[in-house]
């Protein structure tokens, strides 16, 4: 918990805390300074064992700490006694000393304890002052202070000692536990360069390794199988692939006509072919009926002569529509009959 | 690759039979150029047809004239010292004429629904429902056409390209320039 300042940073002492009597002040700062005073030994002892070069003699001695903790103990033992004689005397003393302080008879100004509550009142009305002074001049000289602390000690040892005495895992639990991490991620993130980190770390990568290492690591059957069933590879392809060049460069790697005259059946396919268009019709169609380009060409003059003279006499007769060509009904059965009916109008 | 092979002559021509499975579907390739498909089915004009009967008319004249050198032939043959070429009317020769082309187009459209300048020409006659003429049917027609050749020139002003004869016995003469006996489907130019 930190302690309350003022507008200036500085700790003001104004907690709403119990006022400490006099007898309970006394038993608590011996308290602490005999807990300061053990503290100081050991540290001292401490300092004392790491600093001694020489092997210790051998024999039975009386350890240091032995010593100093009987004499601790005798100046403790000391000290309750005369906090508890003080104790007896303040009881007997306290009338005694109320009568000095408020005598009867005597006018306030000049009692002792005005005088008291004047000096009280003055203290109280300079402290804050006092502390600002205090916090200025500890702000100019405690740099100095701790670079000259830091200078007489081996910090990487102190910060060993403080990660051994340390939970860490606690100490990590308890600080993602109180932080926001997904804004404290966003917040690093935004200072990193992440490009520049990839790059260093794609070439400090064995990259080969690492995707033969996930390779082996992947069922890479059932990873495609999932990937493909979840995209449209037919459209993907079509899309994104440029069809007539891969088959164009395919073919420049194959010979097709040999592939074809080894794996195809040819005559089984033309003999497929035939029988699926009537080639002797063709054959017939061909001899028959188009006997030559001449008589294609006489065909197709008449043709061309019969629409002509039919616009012109459509034309003289004032005929807005056109002629309808069209033949009547198709024969039932034919495949005529289900083709798309001529319009009349000749293209 | 092999593709099953149908049975040789177990689709009938004209594919009315529905294809099973591993046969061929029945195409129909047709051999006329592309540029005359359009035409193929609508009635013809009077040109064509004047020039299909032209050829006809030919015919007929080349038909009486092997007669009449077949006639010539075998009087000389019988009587060669008397001989002399046979005199031979005007009137004779056109009935003659007129009765060659009667049963030469009876014949030609009940048979194979066209002349030979109709073949020349690319055209058939059928009747309303698009088939070949039957006998009755020819007959009448080719009496019709022999008797009122100037008949054939109605076609000129009807709308519909029907000769007096097409008109009265609901016949029509149209392009076809293939060789099956039955109306050629309309196809669309390529492209």
């Amino acid at each position: 918990m930190r302690a309350p300042r003022d507008h200036h940073g500085h700790i003001v002492h104004d907690l709403p805390v119990a006022p400490l009597g006099p007898q309970d002040a006394v038993v608590q700062g011996v308290r602490a300074g005999f807990g300061g005073l053990s503290l100081g030994v050991g540290v001292a002892l401490r300092a004392l064992e790491e600093s001694a070069t020489a092997p210790p003699p051998s024999g039975s001695r009386v350890p240091v700490s032995d010593v100093a903790d009987l004499l601790a103990g005798t100046a403790w033992a000391v000290a309750r006694l005369s906090g508890r004689l003080a104790a007896a005397g303040a009881r007997i003393t306290a009338p005694v000393l109320g009568l000095v302080l408020r005598p009867p008879l005597v006018p306030l100004r000049l009692q002792p304890a005005y005088g008291v509550n004047l000096v009280v009142t003055r203290w109280r009305r300079d402290r804050p002052e006092t502390l600002r002074t205090l916090g200025r001049v500890s702000a100019a000289a405690l740099p100095g202070v701790v670079d000259a602390a830091l200078g007489q000690v081996d910090v990487d040892e102190v910060a060993t000692v403080v990660l051994d005495r340390l939970d860490l895992d606690v100490l990590v639990a308890e600080i993602v536990g109180r932080l926001d991490v997904e804004m404290a991620t966003l917040a690093v993130l935004a200072r990193v360069d992440l490009t520049r980190i990839a790059s260093t770390a794609i070439e400090s990568t064995d990259l080969a390794r690492v995707i033969e290492d996930a390779l082996g690591r992947v069922d890479l059957d059932a990873l495609l199988t999932s990937a493909l069933g979840r995209i449209n590879l037919t459209s993907v392809v079509t899309e994104q692939v440029d069809l007539g060049g891969v088959v164009a460069a395919a073919l420049e790697h194959v010979d097709l006509t040999q592939i074809v005259m080894q794996q195809v059946d040819l005559i089984g396919v033309a003999e497929y072919v035939v029988d699926g268009i009537d080639l002797p019709e063709i054959i017939r169609d061909s001899t028959g009926s188009v006997a030559s380009e001449a008589v294609v060409g006489l065909r197709m003059q008449g043709v061309d002569a019969d629409l002509v003279l039919g616009r012109v006499v459509d034309r003289m007769l004032h005929r807005r529509r056109e002629r309808r060509a069209e033949q009547g009904p198709q024969p039932v059965g034919s495949p005529s009959s289900d083709a798309e009916r001529p319009t009349g109008k000749p293209v | 690759m092999n593709p099953a092979r149908p049975s040789p002559g177990s689709s009938p021509p004209g594919g009315e039979r529905e294809p099973g499975r591993g046969e061929p579907a029945p195409h129909t390739v047709d051999a006329v150029p592309w540029e005359a498909r359009p035409f193929q089915g609508q009635r013809a004009g009077i040109v064509t047809r004047t020039a299909a009967n032209v050829v006809d008319f030919a015919v007929a004249v080349g038909a009486l004239a092997a007669g009449y050198a077949t006639w010539c032939a075998v009087t000389f043959l019988v009587n060669p010292a008397k001989f002399s070429f046979p005199r031979l009317s005007f009137l004779v020769a056109l009935v003659c004429c007129g009765t060659f082309l009667f049963a030469y187009m009876t014949v030609s459209w009940a048979t194979t629904g066209r002349t030979y300048g109709d073949h020349l020409l690319g055209l058939r006659v059928v009747n309303f429902r698009g088939e070949r003429l039957r006998w009755a049917g020819a007959v009448v027609r080719a009496g019709f056409c022999v008797l009122l050749p100037i008949g054939l020139y109605w076609a000129v002003v009807s709308p519909v390209n029907r000769s007096v004869q097409d008109t009265l016995l609901r016949t029509s003469v149209i392009y076809d320039w293939t060789t099956r006996r039955r109306t050629p489907p309309r196809m669309s130019r390529p492209g």
